[in-house]
């Protein structure tokens, strides 16, 4: 009898150390979910993000994403990098959502779970990320966006809970230390559409490496359209090229730029439309066309956009 | 496939002919150039046109200066009520010294007709020439004869009076590839009449091509490549005209008929033509778009309740164009 609550004891202790295993394993991989916005209309979009970083040996984790049952799933991306150098080399799993929200109010996002199994010990382990809220407004009352720095963040661990109060006690003094100082909030400007386009642009690199064209260019031009859209607020995707560039030219747009767009479509219309290849120099040089257009972009701050019509 | 997609070096020079053309109409013609560019069009495309503008527009010219640019023939025929089939395509004349019969061959025979007020002869007058335009042959006396090779069809129709004229049915005008809307020139562009027109000789267009070369550019714009997007996005414009419920469009009421399948062939023939023009040996939406109206408008019927609204089809081709994606 005193044997066998030896051995129950014992078992415990096992399972109290394995827990504090679990603990420490869990501190190889981080699980997070991030949004770009907290706060949007009716109609915009939102990108939902979750992320993790492993260590190499590591089998890819498995993650349930959460339902998204109250949006549209407009596109998505995955892709996982390698990140670090040497020792600290880890891989970086990273899934992209791009939303719509169906309705307005505070909607939340389910928490999504992650499986992976423990590279050192075997064992499967799993993590969580919060819950989301997302204020979708429907009336046109909303102040305008305030420009994030970075993502807003949920962790997925409890492990690391002990941070929040470190990170919020960082911020206040932070902030305080800005006050103190006396000098005006020098937030940046709004850059949100340029940051947006610039990261989507990213991706396009991807495909020309697997020489992916006609893929590279249609995804090259949707980038391009969507940023024409969201920083003109012209439905590039129902506009002809020469529609469009007609509509472009009622705005404040040095003239060498408009035509240097006109370019990049001529081309891309090439090859959707005929089948051209081009050189790879030029599917460089186009790609940096694109670039280029979307950082002037930041010069212009949108109160400057003028337009005439219906335009504006 | 890339030898089809990019223009060889014949057809590029057969463009640049053509844009010659409209340099040289521009000389006797003032203003007007979407009518310039459609009649030639039509000529590069086979495919006939109806123009309607009230009189006094230049349709007359227009067509006249086209033909003098391209040394074809050119004939006219006014329409009236009394004008007879025969008058159109020919006839048998019985000879009295040699007691036979001879054709006497009718103004049909021409590269270039401008067949103006044509809604004001009778119904088997108008049938006779549309047959012609349909066939490009007609008989006389049980003998067949082939038309002239280009041969183009010019209608005019007079939209302001409808006393004593015979409407064309929808079917019969469904025949033209183009209607063309001739509008009343700016201030500056009747000025300029003024001091063109008003100083003795009037001025003349000189020849740029000969007949030969637009067939060889018809054979060029055979080849102009049109990808399968363009032709899905031509079949949607066509199709959201017949169903508009099933692109989102709220016109449903709006529309008594939609475009027919001649629509769908003649905005395909049509944006490789534009396509051409522009020097381009492919088509792209901007081709399709820019014929869009001259192809559509005649061939969408509005409902009652759209004419009581005053919406005419070219607000119902505004809405389509503006909702149907671009591939």
């Amino acid at each position: 009898m005193k044997q066998r609550f030896v051995w129950a004891m014992m078992a415990m202790l096992f399972f109290w150390l394995g827990s504090v295993v679990i603990g420490f394993a869990l501190d190889e991989v981080t699980y997070r979910a991030l949004m770009d916005k907290r706060k949007i209309k009716l109609g915009e979009r939102v990108q939902y993000r979750l992320e993790v970083d492993y260590p190499a040996g590591t089998l890819a984790p498995n993650i349930t994403p959460p339902t998204f049952s109250q949006f549209t799933i407009i596109d998505k991306y995955k892709k996982t990098e390698e990140m670090g150098q040497g020792q600290e080399k880890f891989l970086r799993l990273r899934i992209d959502w791009l939303l719509e929200p169906n309705t307005a109010g505070r909607i939340p996002i389910s928490s999504s779970r992650l499986v992976y199994q423990d590279a050192t010990s075997n064992l499967f382990k799993s993590g969580m990320t919060g819950v989301f809220f997302i204020e979708v407004e429907k009336e046109e009352t909303m102040p305008p966006p305030v420009v994030k720095k970075n993502f807003l963040s949920l962790e997925g661990r409890a492990g690391l809970i002990w941070l929040i109060p470190i990170v919020i006690s960082g911020l206040v003094i932070l902030i305080s230390l800005v006050l103190l100082r006396g000098k005006p909030n020098t937030s940046p400007a709004v850059h949100t559409i340029e940051f947006e386009a610039l990261r989507s642009l990213e991706q396009t690199v991807e495909l020309l490496e697997q020489e992916k064209v006609e893929e590279y260019y249609a995804l090259l031009t949707r980038v391009l359209l969507e940023y024409i859209r969201d920083k003109f607020g012209l439905d590039a995707y129902v506009l002809s090229t020469g529609a469009l560039l007609e509509k472009l030219s009622h705005f404040q747009i040095p003239g060498e730029r408009i035509t240097r767009l006109e370019k990049f479509f001529q081309v891309a219309d090439k090859v959707k439309f005929a089948g051209h290849i081009p050189e790879s120099e030029e599917m460089l040089s186009l790609h940096t066309m694109v670039k280029d257009f979307i950082k002037a972009g930041k010069a212009v701050k949108p109160k400057e956009i003028r337009g005439r019509g219906n335009y504006a | 496939m890339p030898e089809v997609r990019e223009l060889n070096k014949k057809g590029k020079e057969l463009s640049e002919t053509l844009g010659r053309i409209m340099t040289e109409s521009r000389k006797v013609l003032v203003g007007q150039p979407e009518m310039i560019r459609g009649l030639l069009m039509g000529l590069l495309t086979q495919g006939h046109i109806l123009l309607e503008g009230v009189p006094g527009l230049a349709k007359t010219l227009s067509v006249m200066t086209l033909s003098s640019c391209i040394q074809a023939k050119f004939s006219r025929i006014q329409f009236t009520p009394d004008l007879l089939p025969s008058d159109i395509i020919g006839t048998n004349i019985y000879n009295a010294k040699t007691a036979e019969f001879s054709i006497k061959k009718g103004p049909v025979f021409a590269n270039i007709i401008l067949a103006d007020e044509v809604n004001r002869a009778a119904a088997k007058v108008q049938s006779a020439l549309l047959e012609a335009m349909q066939e490009k042959q007609v008989t006389i006396g049980g003998k067949t004869f082939k038309l002239d090779k280009p041969f183009l069809v010019l209608a005019t129709q007079n939209p302001i009076e409808s006393e004593g004229t015979y409407s064309l049915p929808e079917a019969q005008i469904d025949r033209f590839m183009f209607k063309i809307r001739v509008s009343y020139p700016t201030a500056e562009d009747e000025l300029e009449i003024i001091n063109r027109f008003t100083q003795g000789e009037n001025p003349v267009a000189g020849a740029v091509c000969k007949p030969e070369d637009i067939i060889m550019a018809r054979e060029a714009i055979n080849n102009v490549f049109i990808d399968e997007k363009i032709k899905r996005y031509i079949v949607d414009l066509v199709f959201a005209t017949r169903y508009p419920e099933r692109y989102g469009l709220k016109i449903r009421n709006l529309i008594q008929y939609g475009a027919s399948p001649r629509a769908s062939l003649y905005l395909t023939i049509g944006s490789k033509g534009n396509a051409f023009l522009e020097g381009r040996g492919y088509v792209t939406p901007d081709d399709v778009k820019s014929i869009a109206y001259d192809v559509l408008r005649h061939r969408i019927l509005v409902s009652y309740e759209a004419e009581a609204e005053e919406i005419t089809s070219e607000n119902i081709i505004d809405e389509i164009l503006k909702n149907i994606k671009v591939p």
